[in-house]
């Protein structure tokens, strides 16, 4: 921890926030489901929290899954689906599932339960709405609110350090990551367009991976959906969905949208991003989730994906620098004191480095010089 | 050749919003809608109709305008009914296979591209009149309410209802009866909404003709002998509303349903309805009438 602590304080100046810190976070919440009221009955947002606006409550009701939206029909089916509201900007996180009949006896009822946050806020989520999602599931637990009060509480979820044990063992696992995939949806999304991802198991699992090697800026505005139906009514740019189907086919017809399909055989062709999806793998499974943070928000959102490739090159070496003989080191210092950086971020990295093989070279130097003269 | 620069790819106004869309899209980029009826349009050569069929969530809308595409499509009344695209008879074809099954057909989901539209051309078969071609959406209720509630929120309906020829209305007459004022309440909303569409001025009525269907009429026969007396005495908000601002309003009563079986479990909290029979009264006649209108 201290390692990654004295990287993370090179990397971005700023201490690394601590570790098993836990804090709570009070947001708003509103319920999207099929109920009777007095005033009418059917799908529309059932209680919302005060904070809400007009304008946003319209963009819940408009973007939200109503009948026949989730994808699985097994009764334990969840979704989840993430995007900025337009009104404004805050980051919505909607959990969907199933709840029982729906009152007019014509089909199940999909209930909705959502939290809206500020930017500070999703930033204490790490920006990922797996992990956001993961929080609302804790705090709501598994019954449906069916009768909610017009006017609800907000809610109060727990965002858990990153850096912790805690928060390690509470990320959804994923043992083995298919680093093809996860390169392949990544340079869809740095090139900003939109993909459907077809025949994804694991897919939370999938996307909180995605989400981590995203540049936080980049992150940010992504929106996605899982579990639920492609339809325009939800434009998100990252859908996980079943099987390709008449109604997704219809749907992208004319549109500028990439489809993946797991479960289609591929020529072997080199991963994209396969050294930056490498490095990103290697820290995670060290937990150097801190790391991966301090790393990631300070990328620019125009970051491209050869920058992303020559940044992990340059974080591999910097790892590197610890077991590395003097004659490697020195050959580092010279191959990126020739280098030219093309951003910023790669320009304070290629310094660190430089600073850091400096540094361990010195050392190693001081160590020979102290040893006995007959081990020297 | 001459070399095609993005600036000239093709577009096609959609023909409920007008936006632009590219000739290979399905589906509107913005309101969703099927580029079929546009393309079907552009084919026909014929401006349509639209025939709007609005009414609150779970009042029938849906089993409805299958039926009245299917009697159509059987040339019940005197008319001759084409439907234009394999799309106009999925709506038909679900209600009547659910329906022979005694169920009723599943929700209309709020998503517009669930939505079933029709595209039809009807004519007199009897006087040998020009075809009309009519498109007639089957809108799910709560995007309605939504709507109605805060306008431009599906602007599909906004852009539909300014569009229309001609609305037919469904109300249920079930409820009205039994003395629940929500269907009063949602049709008076519904027609002061469009009354800010159209924004008549105060001293001038709309001349849209509507057709106000009482559905659901087999709980409560009496609709069938005097629809308006019934509106008059049940609905009077609504008999109200028509009055001061519509001029070409009409008012009938409907049933599909000719009895129904209730079912439960003991693990359920809910019943659910069994359509054990049809026995179709008054679906036809609401159409004519509109169709003589246009």
């Amino acid at each position: 921890m201290d390692r990654q602590a004295a990287l993370a304080d090179q990397l971005d100046g700023a201490a690394p926030r601590g570790a098993g810190k836990v804090a709570k976070v009070t947001i708003d919440q509103a319920i999207f489901t099929s109920t009777r009221s007095a005033t009418g009955e059917g799908y529309s947002l059932a209680g919302a929290s005060a904070g809400i606006s007009g304008g946003e409550k319209t963009e819940l009701t408009q973007r939200s899954p109503s009948h026949d939206s989730l994808s699985n029909t097994s009764e334990t089916a969840v979704a989840l689906s993430s995007y900025r509201l337009s009104t404004t900007g805050r980051y919505c996180v909607v959990h969907s599932k199933y709840a029982g009949a729906e009152q007019s006896a014509r089909g199940r009822r999909i209930y909705s339960h959502m939290v809206l946050l500020d930017q500070g806020h999703y930033g204490q989520f790490d920006n990922n709405p797996v992990v956001v999602h993961a929080a609302l599931v804790a705090a709501v637990g598994d019954l449906p609110i069916l009768k909610a009060p017009a006017r609800l509480e907000p809610l109060v979820l727990q965002a858990t350090d990153c850096g912790s044990d805690h928060w390690i063992t509470e990320r959804p696992k994923l043992q083995q990551y298919n680093a093809s995939l996860v390169g392949n949806i990544l340079q869809v999304l740095l090139n900003r367009q939109r993909l459907i991802v077809l025949g994804v198991r694991e897919a939370l699992g999938l996307l909180e991976w995605t989400f981590l090697a995203l540049p936080v800026r980049l992150a940010q505005d992504v929106s996605t959906t899982i579990g639920l139906k492609f339809s325009p009514s939800r434009p998100v740019q990252l859908t996980f969905t079943d099987q390709m189907n008449s109604r997704i086919r219809r749907a992208i017809m004319g549109q500028q949208i990439e489809i993946l399909d797991t479960q289609a055989s591929h020529p072997a062709s080199e991963t994209p991003l396969s050294r930056w999806v490498d490095l990103i793998g290697q820290w995670r499974s060290r937990g150097r989730f801190a790391e991966i943070s301090t790393l990631t928000s300070r990328m620019s959102d125009k970051i491209q994906a050869t920058d992303l490739q020559r940044i992990a090159v340059i974080c591999g070496d910097m790892d590197s620098i610890r077991q590395a003989k003097p004659c490697t080191l020195r050959n580092l210092i010279n191959k990126y004191s020739a280098a030219t950086a093309s951003s910023e971020v790669e320009s304070q990295l290629t310094e660190q480095l430089i600073t850091r093989a400096h540094q361990q070279i010195d050392s190693q130097l001081t160590n020979a010089a102290d040893l006995p003269p007959n081990d020297q | 050749m001459p070399r095609t620069s993005l600036n000239t790819i093709a577009t096609i106004p959609c023909l409920i919003c007008e936006a632009k869309n590219s000739l290979k899209t399905a589906l509107c980029n913005n309101c969703h809608a099927p580029m079929a009826l546009t393309h079907q349009y552009a084919a026909q050569q014929q401006e349509p109709c639209i025939v709007s069929i609005v009414g609150e969530s779970n009042v029938g809308k849906t089993v409805y305008l299958g039926f009245l595409l299917d009697m159509l499509a059987q040339r019940a009344g005197k008319f001759d009914a084409v439907p234009k695209g394999a799309y106009s008879v999925d709506l038909q074809q679900t209600v009547i296979s659910h329906m022979a099954s005694r169920t009723f057909p599943p929700k209309t989901a709020m998503e517009v591209d669930q939505w079933h539209w029709a595209y039809y051309q009807v004519r007199n078969r009897f006087d040998k009149s020009k075809w009309v071609d009519l498109i007639m959406p089957d809108m799910a209720g709560e995007s309605l309410a939504a709507e109605i509630a805060t306008p431009q929120s599906f602007r599909v309906i906004n852009s539909l209802l300014g569009k229309s020829a001609g609305l037919l209305m469904l109300v249920d007459a079930g409820l009205a009866a039994n003395g629940s004022s929500r269907p009063d309440f949602f049709t008076l909303k519904l027609l002061s909404y469009i009354d800010t569409i159209y924004a008549a001025k105060q001293d001038q009525r709309i001349d849209m003709p509507i057709g106000i269907i009482l559905c659901k009429s087999d709980y409560c026969p009496e609709c069938f002998d005097n629809p308006q007396q019934f509106v008059k005495a049940n609905l009077n908000r609504t008999w109200n509303m028509c009055e001061n601002r519509f001029k070409n309003v009409q008012f009938f009563a409907c049933s599909v349903v000719g009895s129904l079986g209730y079912a439960t479990s003991e693990k359920e909290d809910y019943v659910v309805p069994i359509p054990l029979h049809t026995a179709l009264q008054g679906v036809l006649e609401p159409f004519e009438w509109i169709v003589k209108q246009l």
